[in-house]
């Protein structure tokens, strides 16, 4: 028995497949105050009606957005950060740039260090990792004292080039943590890449966070265990992959963005049952809409993440948000035009169809008045949605905008989708990839409604809606692999690089993560290496990741001059393919090289309870798609589409939690794992 | 608001609204990409946007303000000079007197055809490391003409029906230091404007040539409705502001740029008259310029949410005396106008509405963007190298807060080059980059405070070209604050410490440190006012 739980701003969803290899699907609301205590009382609450059967369950995969809430509500230890001399204001200054370009009462974001706790030391290395001034011993010993009486509870060091040679960071590391219990992490184990602010954020993020994830982590584990659950925990991290609990205490950097992760590696999955390699991923719910791309079957992410303003330079998900849900507030601005959102009427008051106080039109209010949803239909944790207060709240902008009800609903619908494709097209066009060549895969609770037309604006021929849409993220979290990230920076020209230091360079990084993956529980023959590196033209400031090997079998690696004139010849290649030239003539600079290893996955498929039975006309409603008036649509449940069955629009499909549209023109077939395959003509 | 006579409905309108935007930042996300220098590529010290067959920016996509007026008269200038366009052609240019702001900043201009018809252009600029003239990276601080400078562009046809004119291209190429990047970031520019080609004939498909032309002109309109708006809500006066560059890099006087403000209605008038006439040194600025400083200004007192296109900008007048540091003529230098006086101006125009809409305006920032280019032959590589940075300093206090410490404002926000990107690639060394204590403005709310940032040049001989400003005036401050602490540039040499030029180009050798003090920003109301628990918080932190 595996467990997946992801804990969401509102719900948390937990996935169990038993041993007769079916899904169970569950949601529990969440406590955003106490998120370990939702979970425990949830976990407890189905041992207790024999879904979950202590003594059978072999893993817990977990997923949160824990860590971020921490970043982003302060809940910051006490931190102090030692630097290079001369160099402690690199945090505050960042890259010197303000975030917004109008605003004149911008604010950065606060420094996770406070300019009294940031403190300087004599040391320095050149840009080759030379020794040019040995660090001052007697510095460190004076701050000590100084550690203990501003009763700091984690520090942070980074000096400058430390990528090149740990060994100062390593000794400060040393004799503070000989005097002092307060854990000490440094910049060349969190991130030994060059560019120092970046580097410098991303250590003391993990530094600050580390008593609060130890915390939360010991707290879920210990709940865990009261309830006869004694397995290890396990963390899916922010580049898709899962980590044991303990690595994620040390690493917190790497479980921001744990939560959207198991999402994103869900669809992957559904991806690869499916046959469909490259996805664009589109999760919509309340607030706001999520957009990433899934190319040859692998998640596309990024080392230029943010998270609130914050950077972190590790390999994330590269998911891109816009302010588009189902919550999303219609209205007219000054200039007279008609929007939609950022404002959101969020789950509470809700859109106004809830009834609870909401007076606003919403796009989930647009629905509702198009006949998308039904009244008779639960949303949202309720019963049924007020037509009529839909219906008022558009008329508040129908009326000004010279339009009938469902004409102004339209146009609300018609706007969300032309924010989403622009979305998509910032995460796709804009990085160089025609979205026409990839199908779309929509889960969330409003992304299966909108995936059609948003699909049609951008070309897209191919939707596809998974059987556990709604709880795709816990899902992503039971599939996924073990893996993890490794890498070194370098940053030197590719011609003075000695195939044996590059050979070095990654029989190290393969050591390390050979013993990480042991230490998750994997065997070390199933371990596949993806090896690849950041190179750039020489006086380019941008590098591209370049895929270099998969392997298998890590005994196979032979890195020679011949490989190493490869590699040129790998990143023109790619560097024409990208951004449209090369020059072989220029001389190539290898920046970092990169090593990600895995584990298998877990083979888990999502086969959901169905109903044998053809699909049999529940009812009709009439639904509107275009101006040109409602027509009549079937209704039916996710339940009555067996697999092998197919589906012709106008078709209204609910599922449990996530509704799917189907305009008219629409060819739908449902896959073997009941995942829905919408061809749209 | 009535909706009578808008050619097309709110909804269609907010469509194309989201489609052009898209397209201009497609455009751009694509230079950035495609770019080779790290001006482009690092510092996006470019943008990109789609005009309607008249010459009227429609849509813009800019990373920096200093490029938000210029363009319009890039294609102005590229139209009158223009008999026939052909599809595939491209004119480029960069003559700062023939629709450019200062020569690094080259501008293509494609036209779009629909139908085998000419339907509209697109436009791109960026900013080239460099482009010829006295000084490596074409920066200098001491031209007197604008002949040394570098190469001057008219618009000229450099792609024919497609193809790229290689007599053209090899007179470029032959006139600047680096002309394999400068090829690169020609031609990607010149994707940039394919790319929006494609995208607007696809919009012109997509919802009928006629439609998307209606929809331009809407879109124009919307932006100057909802600006108009704005205007509306600001008092009704007229105010007057004066301040001064410190010097021209030739002579040390002082030159007065003045700004009166007109607020009438829905409309507002900036007048520059009382403005010194053009300056010996390069700190002219041309009209292009002065515009970018004035619209950058009146979008951060309003509402920088409305689509930058040229209705936006209908309502605001400029009058800029002929022959003033404000819009100078041929042949004078103006290297510094687009990176200096683009800053006074902001500063002379937010002088000016301080007096009419106080709780609106924030004390003068740094007032300087700090242009340093190092330059010489590397010992690693033996080649020619040239460093090129601006570097942040204090933000003027706000009616509510602290300024923001050491960052870039107003007209500029690219990023730094990171100490060790930079020592990897050059010749130098970064002894230290930190904020400077106590150079922020005291008040109420205190400035944000001034970056203190040494460069040592490594086993070789240097020239250290310098382009700043505010080294002795300082960044005012508003309502009772004291001004911000004025910058300075230092040459260290064996512990001592010697004064530089403002503006200039020196020698510096092996083991010799430059050390740029940039300015802090100015104090809001008067210091004895000051919150107890900010007194001891910038006490504790050492930033007073």
């Amino acid at each position: 028995m595996l467990l997946g739980i992801d804990i969401g701003g509102t719900f948390t969803d937990i996935v169990i497949n038993d041993s007769g290899g079916r899904l169970r699907l569950f949601k529990v609301p969440s406590t955003p105050s106490e998120p370990a205590v939702g979970v425990i009382s949830a976990l407890s609450s189905l041992i207790d009606r024999g879904v979950i059967i202590p003594d059978r369950v072999e893993r817990i995969r977990h997923g949160s957005t824990v860590a971020t809430n921490a970043l982003l509500e302060r809940k910051w230890a006490r931190t102090a950060l030692i630097t290079t001399r001369g160099f402690r204001d690199v945090l505050e200054i960042g890259r010197q740039n303000r975030p917004e370009l109008y605003d004149l009462f911008f604010d950065r974001p606060i420094p996770i260090v406070a300019r009294d706790l940031r403190y300087e030391v004599t040391e320095r290395l050149d840009y080759r990792g030379n020794i040019i001034q040995p660090l001052v011993e007697e510095d460190v010993d004076r701050l000590i004292p100084l550690l203990r009486v501003e009763g700091v509870d984690a520090v942070a060091v980074v000096f400058l080039f430390s990528y090149l040679d740990p060994t100062h960071e390593r000794a400060v590391r040393d004799a503070i943590s000989s005097a002092l219990e307060i854990p000490v992490t440094i910049s060349s184990d969190v991130l030994p890449e060059f560019r120092e602010f970046e580097r410098t954020s991303t250590t003391v993020i993990s530094a600050a966070l580390r008593p609060v994830i130890g915390d939360y982590l010991t707290s879920l584990e210990a709940g865990a265990r009261e309830n006869g659950l004694t397995t290890r925990w396990q963390i899916m991290q922010s580049n898709g992959t899962i980590t044991r609990a303990d690595y994620a205490q040390t690493n917190p950097a790497r479980i921001l963005l744990s939560g959207p992760a198991a999402g994103v590696e869900g669809a992957r999955v559904v991806g690869e049952l499916t046959g469909f390699a490259d996805l664009i991923t589109l999760d919509m719910g309340g607030t706001s809409c999520d957009v990433s791309l899934i190319r040859d079957g692998d998640l596309s992410r990024t080392t230029a993440g943010q998270i609130g303003d914050y950077p972190v330079a590790l390999p994330m998900v590269d998911i891109h948000t816009i302010g588009a849900g189902g919550g999303s507030i219609a209205w007219i601005d000054h200039g007279g035009a008609l929007r939609v959102g950022p404002q959101s009427a969020g789950a509470d008051p809700g859109p106004a169809c809830y009834a609870r106080g909401g007076s606003e039109p919403t796009v989930t209010d647009a629905h509702l008045v198009l006949g998308h949803l039904l009244p008779s239909h639960p949303l949202g944790g309720l019963d049924r949605l007020d037509l009529d207060a839909a219906r008022g709240a558009i008329e508040r902008i129908s009326g000004r905008l010279g339009l009938g009800v469902e004409q102004a609903a339209l146009g609300i619908l018609e706007i969300a989708d032309a924010s989403m494709e622009r979305a998509i097209r910032v995460i796709s066009v804009e990085r160089g990839y025609d979205p026409r060549q990839f199908s779309l895969l929509a889960f969330g609770g409003a992304g299966p409604l909108h995936a059609v037309s948003v699909a049609q604006r951008l070309g897209i021929s191919r939707v596809i809606v998974p059987a556990v849409a709604g709880v795709l993220s816990a899902f992503g979290l039971v599939a996924a692999q073990i893996g993890h990230d490794f890498s070194q920076g370098i940053v030197r020209s590719l011609a003075e690089c000695e195939p044996e230091v590059i050979s070095s360079i990654l029989s190290n990084l393969r050591r390390r993560a050979q013993a990480e993956l042991i230490a998750e529980g994997v065997d070390v023959k199933a371990i596949r290496f993806h090896v690849s590196a950041d190179l750039r033209y020489f006086g380019q400031a941008h590098e591209l990741d370049v895929p270099l090997f998969d392997v298998e079998d890590a005994n196979n690696w032979v890195i020679d001059t011949g490989f190493m004139r490869e590699i040129a010849s790998l990143f023109h290649a790619e560097h024409l393919r990208r951004y449209g030239h090369a020059s072989d003539e220029q001389p190539v600079e290898l920046v970092t090289l990169r090593l990600r290893a895995m584990g298998p996955g877990s083979g888990e498929v999502p086969r959901v309870r169905t109903s044998r039975k053809s699909a049999q006309d529940h009812s009709a409603t009439e639904a509107w798609f275009t101006k040109n008036g409602p027509v009549k649509t079937r209704v039916l449940r996710r339940n009555d589409l067996p697999p092998g069955s197919d589906l012709e629009g106008p078709a209204v499909v609910f599922g449990e939690d996530a509704t799917t549209l189907f305009p008219p023109g629409t060819h739908a077939r449902i896959d073997e794992y009941a995942n829905m395959i919408l061809e749209i003509a | 608001m009535t909706r009578d006579g808008l050619a097309i409905d709110p909804i269609t309108l907010e469509v194309l609204r989201h489609a052009l935007a898209a397209v201009s930042e497609e455009m751009n996300a694509n230079l950035i990409r495609s770019a080779y220098s790290s001006n482009i590529k690092e510092r996006r010290d470019c943008s990109c946007a789609v005009f309607d067959k008249r010459g009227r920016m429609v849509a813009q996509a800019e990373s920096i303000p200093v490029h938000l007026g210029a363009m319009p008269f890039s294609v102005a200038a590229a139209i009158s000079k223009t008999d026939t366009f052909h599809p595939g052609d491209v004119i480029v240019l960069n003559d700062p007197y023939y629709g450019g702001a200062h020569l690094p900043d080259i501008t293509f201009i494609a036209p779009v055809f629909v139908d085998g018809k000419l339907f509209s252009f697109v436009a791109s600029r960026a900013h080239h490391a460099d482009v010829g003239g006295k000084e490596p990276g074409s920066v200098a601080g001491d031209t007197t003409e604008i002949y040394q400078e570098g190469l001057r562009i008219p618009p000229i046809r450099l792609w024919r029906e497609g193809h790229l004119d290689r007599d053209l291209a090899d007179l470029i190429l032959l006139n600047v230091r680096t002309p394999v990047e400068r090829l690169g970031d020609l031609r990607a520019q010149h994707a940039a404007c394919e790319t929006g080609i494609t995208r607007v004939q696809a919009l012109a498909s997509r919802f009928g040539a006629d439609l998307l032309t209606n929809g331009m002109d809407e879109v124009m309109d919307y932006s100057e409705r909802r600006m108009r708006a704005q205007i509306e809500k600001l008092p009704d006066g007229t105010a007057t502001y004066e301040d001064y560059l410190d010097g021209d890099g030739i002579t040390d006087s002082p030159i007065p740029i003045v700004a009166s403000v007109t607020i009438d209605g829905e409309t507002v008038t900036v007048d520059f008259t009382g403005t010194s006439p053009a300056v010996a040194g390069p700190v002219n600025a041309v009209y292009a310029v002065t515009a970018s400083a004035t619209y950058f200004t009146i979008r951060a007192l309003t509402d920088p949410d409305i689509p930058p296109n040229a209705g936006c900008y209908r309502p605001i007048e400029i009058v800029a005396p002929q022959g003033s540091v404000v819009n100078a003529g041929p042949p004078a230098p103006v290297v510094g106008g687009n990176l200096e006086t683009s800053q006074r101006i902001v500063d002379v125009i937010l002088g000016a509405f301080s007096k009419l809409c106080p709780e609106r305006v924030v004390a003068a920032c740094q007032g300087t963007m700090n242009n340093v280019t190092i330059g010489g032959i590397s010992p690693r590589t033996k080649g020619h190298y040239a460093l090129y940075e601006t570097i942040g300093g204090g933000f003027g206090a706000r009616p509510d807060r602290d300024g923001v410490d050491g960052v870039h404002s107003h007209m500029t926000n690219t990023l730094n080059t990171p100490v060790e990107a930079l020592e990897s690639a050059y010749p130098l060394r970064v002894e230290r980059y930190e904020l400077i204590r106590g150079s922020g403005g005291s008040g109420c709310y205190r400035g944000g405070l001034g970056i203190r940032r040494d460069i040592t040049i490594i086993d070789h001989t240097a020239r250290v070209s310098l382009l700043t400003d505010r080294r002795s005036s300082r960044p005012y401050g508003l309502n009772g604050g004291d001004p911000g602490r004025a910058g300075e540039n230092v040459l260290i040499r064996d512990g001592e410490e010697t004064p530089l030029p403002e503006k200039g180009t020196v020698t510096l050798h092996a083991g010799e440190t430059v050390s740029i003090r940039t300015p802090g920003g100015g104090g809001y109301g008067v210091a004895q006012e000051r919150d107890e628990q900010a007194i001891e918080r910038d006490r504790r932190e050492g930033k007073v």
